[in-house]
């Protein structure tokens, strides 16, 4: 038994040396491509936080545009820090979606109403943001947004006018990201989340209160979705209201479900592979989204819970072939 | 002492009324049983009692405290659990964490807390783990604990809906024909976890079909028809009331 | 003021292609209670072959008109029968395949028929003009067809077998199972009925408008509306819905920023929601 820990325990180091080291060796294109990753990632876990409380957000893009464009504004108008503006941007995000969401669920309006809501909330935010000329730029959006960087006194400062910096960063994101999503998840938050998710009148009466459960996981999730949204704004230099359609949410969802939310490592799998594939499929050029779109149909056809059923999916196959595994 | 108590308790549902103008008295320590014919409004009761349905009329007080149209959670939280009549579980999780679910309202760690998996935390837990042991030992199933809840034969899901219920070391339970599909043998033996229970100090209120069980534990009995309260007393006086009798009757049932 | 009477029949043109649309969603969402996202690229289909057989094969559009649905719901039947059964038309795997759908169908748009916007070439000629309205013969017909559409959908679902065995699966699946409803051979039909008339619309519309490989999603979302207005699973309240999306925008196309009117919407199903959650007509 010791042994298994041991392998486990060094197969996580030879990765976290691997996503260390390998892009120094990296040219700029794929060291772009491991931040898109990384921040998909962050986006996969958010949206499956609401999942875990039994409800859907068909509008995680417009928190991640609020935290783009409070940590735009912050940055551009009050000339405020990064490093506060990230934060601010979380926080903001987090704070819409709670009065969001209290209100809301308050009101009953759960399920397939909620999910709706979460539309509505986001075209209209996508539509403000491209009408309020003032406050947002309205459809040229917010420019010139400055990157980063790290002033500690006495050592020399570190701008992110190199990829690279943006990819550390970007790793840290995701692994602040996973360990919240991983605590939450084993925690007595957790069981209390599960519990609403799988009988809210169950759990209403050993004096759970599932609206407070459900507003938390909303307010945390799309917190994380601001995050991502600030570190965009920061990392393009720029934010418009036209990237943030229901489409990108689609994508996002995709990320989770593709990958399997049964398991934090589904989203992590999903936004992986699916933000690769477009790139390898780029030599098909105009036929990329047909096969997506088969690879898409064909996953989930065999694999309903998506990848992270594929465990269990080669233990039945086994046992069907060879009798009993 | 009145634990729990209504005034002129009404719900209606379009122009019927299920519940109108009851004003039910439980004392502490007692085992109460709400009967009737089927439609009479009983589990309408449970619903406005437990909080998930708001009365159009009338007042509940809890334990001097008007809980009227508080929420569910609140009204649990406040020591008045009840169970369902359907069997309500987490079919999919395994019975041993059904019952930590349940323990919710006693564990008590905050979110910051819960996050960073502190050493308090950890020993709360583990008292919370007793206790929901303790629950299971109580309701005969310690050694299903492992097993899905949505896997188990159907007294025993009625059992660990009763440890559920427990764990929340409620005052007071309100107990939706907890026998229902039971066998007599497990009737029994739940109906004497019952006088246990009321011995260890908690008050029961108690819908019930099953007339036989529930004459034999129930200290007093309230009887409704067509969601008015038409009797009460001891089930000596209830099992003589002719108004009861002609309620069952008149609904083709026989008590 | 003038004006008022034209503003409202554009309303209508617009309105009734919204309500099949509509109806096609609502119905499939009614009875096998899943979302076909790729609901807007039927429509495009719809438009594509409709150009396609009148234009390249020859065939006369009112001949190319019937084989237009006729694919789209025979496709929609395999869609349902292949790919969604096996999923058990679970919400969120149907979204992950009609998705996947989606872009396969846009992809194959763009394949045979290249990024160029195509056009069918009007049928009917001709204009007709009164002191108050002018509405080109098209559109007329367009309304008519529509019209047709709509009240034979009605016919189907309440007077005939299929209807009361629909109608009957809405209500209660098992109990219909039970009582001997061939409940797999409806979803089916329903499906097909759904993405027929998706594709219907589309070759509607394709005689009044450019036909593009993207043409889809706005319709989509449109329909989306409606039914979240009129309340999902309802017939009637596809029908109202798309009546008064169409005059709405009708109304604010004339007087004010199209952003702002989509604004409006949204706005209007968030309220909708918090007020009455369930639409105008939905169930409860």
């Amino acid at each position: 038994m010791k042994n298994r820990r041991w392998i486990g325990i060094s197969v996580y180091l030879l990765l976290a040396l691997l996503l260390l080291f390998i892009p120094l060796l990296f040219n700029d294109r794929y060291i772009h491509l491991m931040i898109i990753i990384a921040l998909n990632i962050v986006l996969a876990l958010s949206i499956r936080l609401v999942f875990l409380a039994g409800e859907l957000n068909v509008g995680h893009v417009a928190f991640m545009g609020i935290g783009a464009y409070t940590s735009a504004l912050l940055a551009t108008r009050l000339g405020w820090s990064f490093w506060i503006s990230l934060p601010a941007a979380a926080i903001v995000a987090a704070l819409v979606a709670a009065v969001i969401g209290f209100f809301a669920l308050r009101a009953k309006i759960k399920g397939w109403y909620f999910a709706i809501l979460t539309l509505a909330f986001a075209e209209a935010f996508r539509l403000i943001a491209t009408l309020w000329k003032g406050l947002t730029g309205g459809a040229t959006g917010v420019l010139d947004i400055p990157g980063p960087a790290i002033r500690i006194p006495g050592l020399p400062v570190v701008d992110f006018s190199s990829r690279l910096n943006y990819y550390y960063l970007a790793l840290v994101l995701v692994f602040i990201t996973w360990l919240v999503m991983s605590r939450l998840e084993h925690s007595r938050f957790g069981l209390s989340l599960t519990a609403v998710r799988k009988s809210d009148i169950l759990s209403e009466s050993v004096a759970i209160n599932t609206v407070k459960y459900k507003v938390i996981a909303f307010a945390i999730g799309c917190a994380f979705a601001g995050v991502a949204g600030s570190f965009f704004a920061h990392y393009y230099y720029y934010v418009s209201p036209y990237e943030y359609t229901l489409h990108q949410t689609l994508y996002i969802l995709l990320y989770a479900l593709f990958g399997g939310i049964g398991s934090l490592w589904g989203p992590v799998l999903g936004a992986t592979i699916l933000t690769l594939l477009p790139e390898f499929l780029r030599i098909a050029r105009e036929y990329e989204p047909a096969i997506f779109g088969a690879i898409l149909i064909v996953t989930i056809w065999l694999l309903p819970e998506g990848l992270v059923g594929l465990r269990r999916y080669i233990t039945s196959l086994r046992t069907k072939l060879l009798g009993r595994a | 002492m009145t634990l729990l108590a209504t005034r002129g308790l009404t719900k209606f549902f379009g122009g019927l009324a299920a519940v109108q103008g009851l004003d039910l008295n439980v004392n502490q320590g007692e085992i109460v049983g709400l009967i009737g014919p089927n439609g009479a409004g009983k589990t309408t009761v449970f619903n406005l009692l437990s909080g998930f349905l708001s009365p159009g009329k009338g007042q509940i007080l809890f334990k001097g405290q008007d809980i009227t149209g508080l929420k569910p959670y609140k009204v649990a939280e406040k020591g008045l659990v009840r169970t369902f009549q359907l069997t309500t579980l987490f079919t999919d999780l395994s019975v041993m964490q059904n019952v930590l679910i349940g323990c919710h309202r006693r564990v008590h760690i905050g979110l910051w807390q819960d996050l960073l998996h502190t050493a308090s935390v950890r020993r709360r837990e583990k008292e919370v783990e007793d206790k929901a042991l303790a629950a299971l030992e109580f309701t005969g199933l310690s050694n299903l604990k492992a097993e899905l809840a949505g896997s188990l034969p159907h007294g025993h899901q009625r059992s660990l809906a009763l440890a559920i219920a427990l764990v929340a070391e409620p005052e007071m339970l309100l107990l939706d024909e907890p026998v229902t599909g039971m066998n007599a043998q497990e009737t029994t033996a739940f109906m004497g976890r019952l006088d246990s229970l009321r011995q260890r100090g908690v008050t029961i209120l108690l819908i019930e079909h099953n007339m036989l069980a529930a004459m034999s534990c129930c200290d007093r009995m309230v009887v409704l028809n067509y969601g008015q309260k038409i009797a009460e007393g001891t089930p000596a006086e209830i099992r003589q009331n002719e108004e009861v009798i002609r309620a069952y009757l008149g609904h083709g049932e026989v008590g | 003021m003038e004006l008022l009477p034209q503003i409202i029949v554009n309303g209508l043109v617009s309105g009734v292609v919204y309500i099949l649309i509509a109806l096609g969603i609502t119905l499939a969402f009614s009875i096998l209670r899943v979302i076909n996202f790729a609901h807007g690229e039927f429509y495009m289909m719809g438009a594509y072959l409709a150009y396609y057989l009148s234009e390249e094969v020859g065939l006369n559009y009112w001949a190319a008109f019937p084989l237009a649905i006729l694919a789209g719901a025979l496709l929609g039947a395999f869609v349902d029968q292949v790919l969604l059964r096996r999923v058990g038309r679970e919400l969120l795997r149907t979204l992950i395949l009609t998705l996947g759908l989606m872009l396969i169908l846009q992809s194959g748009a763009i394949f045979f028929f290249g990024n160029q916007e195509k056009a069918i070439p009007s049928p009917i000629a001709g204009v007709l003009r009164s002191t108050y309205l002018t509405i080109t013969n098209e559109k007329l017909v367009v309304v008519l067809i529509c019209l047709a559409l709509i009240v034979g959908l009605i016919i189907l679902v309440r007077w005939t077998k299929m209807g009361r065995a629909m109608r009957a699966i809405t209500q209660d699946r098992e109990a219909a199972l039970i009582q001997g409803v061939n409940v797999e051979g409806i979803f089916a039909g329903a499906f097909a009925i759904g993405c027929g008339l998706a594709a219907a619309a589309g070759s509607l519309m394709g005689i009044l408008v450019p036909i593009g490989p993207y043409m889809g999603s706005v319709p989509l979302l449109k329909g989306l509306t409606i039914i979240i207005l009129g309340g999902m699973g309802s017939l009637p309240g596809a029908v109202i819905g798309g009546l008064m999306l169409g005059e709405i925008e009708s109304f604010m196309t004339f007087y004010a920023n199209p952003l702002a009117s989509q604004l409006v919407f949204f706005v209007l199903i968030i309220l909708m929601l918090f007020v009455r959650p369930r639409g105008l007509f939905g169930e409860e």
